[in-house]
């Protein structure tokens, strides 16, 4: 389990421009009350943030400076995205990507698919009731990304082998997990990115798991 | 389709001028300066060059000359030598049974003591050539040969040297100005030695070589080698150095007169007598010889400028000849002019693809520094195994002109671009860390504020957009035609960028196309292109993987109707790459399975380019599979 997520709530937003941060850091308050909001304005800063607070969330602009008084370019951005989504160590948070230009993400998004926090983008000129929908699916774990990152919904192979271990072979979950060599909150993840994927609501009264079966064997993913 | 192929045709041709151009133009120049002749003397110094770093092989010469040296001079009183120690010399060689001798010395005049005994050698030896001097276009300086010798004993001991003042050719044949045909003294010699071994001689006509037995003497043209308009009258022959390094064995006067001779040293062999004294200037220059009789009594050597005796260079002639009849011993051979040409323009060939496929510029010049020194090598090998000269220093100069100015017009025309490219980023960086920025913090906050008027926004939503564009379009004018890589549905790739970032943009355009075959698609598994990164690819083949994407994906959403599923896999299988796209689909219809479409050819043709391997078939349960494998070798070239 993440430490963090026993105390207080922690999100990181990353941009180096005042102007956004401004709008930005009081639209979460206002929506999260408990959350406790960091902010770092280039890359450096950034990261000794992630390491010593550990947020349950950062927002970040593609384009950023590496350290204080540098330039921004959306290489940095990217570079560190996949660093951060590759990291061994256990670092990682939930992702919104908030940027001018988020079409470089393309090139990330079978790291996205496989990563075990949530991940979702978008352009910085959209409204910022949009922005706080993309927190809330970060948050639960979604992947959600724009079309002109993903023009249709993908279904990675891992999800599919998820699927044929639970419903052709009938393992646990920890057995899954055992054999995928996944963490727990990966495989929680997954789970939910199929649902996404199905198109099957979070219904009260219906068992999700049983839901994705039906669906997936209706898709042919499972014979 | 067409558009493609003619924005490839395009994007070909721009290459051509840009590049290959430059490099045809040095080309034709270095031909033009070799035919109006500027580049002889360079190479007979090359060919001079090679000749000497020929190994010398030890063998037994044919030819021996007595040279008649200072020492000898003050021995019989000084110059001219008197008859009588020449009757004295002659009658003593002839004992030990030589198969001819060569008098190199004038007696068109008595030189007394003793005309009468040398007369009476004369005449009592059969097998002795006298000389004369007959090419002399004033009759005045020509040489009448010894009286009491009959013509046929007679060979003329004229010789020919180049512009630079070498010796390189000796001539055999030729006809005197009163329109006699004449033979010289080697070839005298060398057909009366070969006459006694039982071969014989074929003179031959104005346009044909000479022959002995089956050998063909190569017979000089004005174009012969390095040679540009030479005078090639009478018939000429190109001396063989190389061939001959420190073959000729001499003895001097006194020796003979002293009996210091070795039997097997003149039993049977051509002996020559002239003059080797330094005070009588019978010499040529030659810088093709390691070593001559003058360099070797002198111990005083110079390569590049030796002086060889005239008696010298007969024996050389001769020696060469009847090493080329009884042992096969390579004469110097030439190609045709065409030939030539053709030689030296595929160096200049081979220095532009240098200069084009190995991009960096150091590479170029190692790869120059490799060719030089193969071709150099190669001369070398062929004069020496083979005998034949073969044109070095424009031949060089192509290779050298022809890469270096390709790779500079190719560099010049990169460090340009890169310029330019980045200037524009910088511009973006600034427009989008400045304007975009707030832009976008008025457009996210428009919609709370009460102010706001859906035309205003609509305005700034534009804006926006355009502002966006602007760049794009930049960076599309930046990059050039060559790396370039147009999709149908607009979409733009600079083949510049990793390969995996090219194949994802291509999957996730593709995709996004209103097809058929996409509408029902449920399940999109998609690639990972990440092995891919692990090999380096050239722009055009990039293209190609591109291109093949495309196509595969869009023929699934053109004929796969009713696919659910659609594969994309890319990974590595014992050595290959495999780049599989697999749908659910109808499948092969197999009536049209019969015509190859252009999408096939064009696979085809990638994988070619590849080395790899493509296919299209039926996959199992149903559905089709296209696949793409090609070799998983790291790629030398950059």
């Amino acid at each position: 389990m993440n430490p963090s997520s026993r105390q207080r709530q922690r999100f990181l937003v990353v941009d180096d421009h005042e102007a956004i941060l401004e709008g930005t850091v009081p639209a979460l308050k206002r929506q999260y009350p408990d959350v406790e909001i960091l902010t770092a304005q280039d890359r450096h800063t950034a990261h000794h943030l992630i390491e010593q607070f550990h947020p349950d969330l950062i927002v970040i602009d593609l384009s950023l400076p590496d350290h204080a008084y540098s330039t921004a370019n959306p290489e940095v951005g990217i570079q560190w995205l996949e660093s951060l989504m590759q990291n061994h160590i256990d670092l990682k948070p939930n992702i919104l990507v908030v940027s001018t230009n988020i079409k470089p993400l393309v090139r990330l998004t079978p790291l996205i698919n496989l990563y075990e926090g949530g991940f979702a983008a978008m352009d910085k000129s959209r409204p910022i009731r949009e922005m706080l929908k993309l927190v809330d699916l970060s948050l639960r774990g979604s992947i959600a990304l724009p079309l002109e990152v993903r023009s249709r919904p993908e279904f990675d192979r891992k999800w599919l082998e998820v699927l044929t271990l639970k419903f052709q072979y009938g393992l646990s979950d920890r057995a899954i997990r055992e054999r995928m060599g996944i963490a727990e909150r990966t495989l929680r993840n997954y789970w939910i990115r199929i649902q996404d994927a199905l198109g099957i609501p979070d219904d009260p009264d219906r068992d999700v798991r049983v839901q994705i079966e039906l669906a997936a064997r209706k898709a042919g993913l499972i014979s | 389709m067409t558009i493609n192929f003619w924005r490839d045709v395009e994007q070909r041709t721009k290459i051509l001028r840009e590049i290959v151009l430059p490099g045809a133009v040095i080309l034709g120049l270095v031909m033009l300066i070799r035919l109006s002749g500027l580049l002889q003397v360079q190479e007979w110094m090359a060919f001079d060059s090679f000749s000497r770093t020929c190994l010398s092989e030890s063998g037994d010469s044919s030819v021996v000359v007595v040279g008649i040296d200072e020492a000898d001079l003050s021995l019989v009183g000084g110059y001219p030598v008197p008859d009588r120690d020449l009757a004295a010399v002659l009658n003593r060689l002839q004992k030990y049974h030589p198969s001819v001798i060569g008098l190199d010395l004038f007696r068109d005049v008595p030189v007394e003591p003793g005309h009468a005994a040398l007369m009476q050698a004369l005449r009592s030896i059969p097998n002795l050539i006298g000389t004369e001097l007959v090419l002399n276009t004033r009759p005045a300086w020509n040489v009448e040969p010894p009286p009491d010798l009959p013509p046929e004993r007679v060979g003329f001991a004229d010789a020919i040297v180049d512009a630079d003042g070498r010796l390189r050719r000796s001539i055999l044949v030729s006809s005197a100005q009163n329109g006699e045909i004449k033979y010289s003294l080697a070839l005298r010699l060398a057909q009366t030695h070969l006459a006694a071994h039982g071969i014989n001689f074929k003179p031959g006509n104005r346009a044909s070589a000479l022959q002995f037995g089956s050998t063909q003497l190569p017979r000089f043209q004005p174009n012969s080698g390095g040679y540009i308009r030479a005078d090639a009258s009478g018939n000429q022959l190109i001396l063989n150095f190389c061939g001959t390094q420190k073959m000729v064995r001499s003895l001097s006067l006194r020796d003979v007169l002293q009996n210091n001779v070795a039997l097997d040293w003149i039993a049977d062999h051509v002996v020559i007598i002239g003059m080797t004294a330094s005070s009588i200037k019978d010499v040529f220059f030659t810088s093709a010889l390691q070593e001559t009789l003058n360099s070797r009594s002198s111990q005083f050597s110079m390569p590049a400028n030796q002086l060889i005796y005239g008696v010298e260079a007969h024996a050389y002639t001769v020696h060469q000849i009847i090493d080329a009849v009884q042992k096969r011993h390579p004469l110097i051979r030439v190609w045709a002019d065409i030939g030539e040409y053709v030689w030296i323009g595929a160096w200049g060939c081979l220095g532009v693809a240098l200069g084009v496929i190995l991009q960096s510029p150091w590479k170029g010049l190692l790869s120059l520094t490799i060719a030089s020194l193969f071709l150099i090598v190669s001369c070398q090998m062929l004069l020496q195994a083979m005998g034949w000269w073969v044109p070095i220093v424009p031949t060089m100069l192509a290779l050298c002109g022809c890469g270096l100015s390709a790779s500079f017009f190719d560099r010049n025309l990169r460090f340009e671009l890169e310029h330019r490219r980045l200037a524009i980023e910088r511009t973006y960086e600034a427009v989008h860390n400045g304007p975009l920025q707030y832009l976008a913090v008025i457009l996210r906050s428009l919609e709370e504020t009460e102010f706001s008027s859906p035309r205003l926004e609509r305005q700034l939503w534009l804006l926006n957009e355009e502002l966006r564009r602007i760049f794009e379009y930049m960076r599309q004018e930046v990059s050039t035609e060559y790396t370039r890589l147009y999709l149908r549905g607009d979409l733009v790739l600079d083949l510049r960028d990793p390969i995996g970032d090219l194949l994802y943009q291509v999957y996730n355009h593709t995709r996004a196309e209103q097809l058929p075959g996409f509408d029902t698609l449920q399940t999109f598994v998609p690639p990972n292109f990440e092995p891919l990164k692990f090999r380096q690819y050239t722009l055009a083949q990039k293209r190609g993987l591109c291109l093949f994407l495309h196509e595969a994906l869009f023929n699934v959403g053109k004929h796969a109707s009713g696919a659910t599923r659609l594969d994309v896999v890319c990974a590595v299988e014992v050595g290959y790459h495999v780049l599989r796209v697999i749908d659910n689909g109808p499948g092969i219809d197999p009536s049209k399975q019969l015509r190859e479409g252009q999408g096939t050819l064009q696979a085809k043709m990638i994988a070619r380019d590849l080395r790899g391997h493509f296919s299209r078939r039926p996959n199992h349960p149903h559905g089709t599979l296209c696949e793409l494998t090609w070799r998983n070798r790291r790629n030398w070239r950059r």
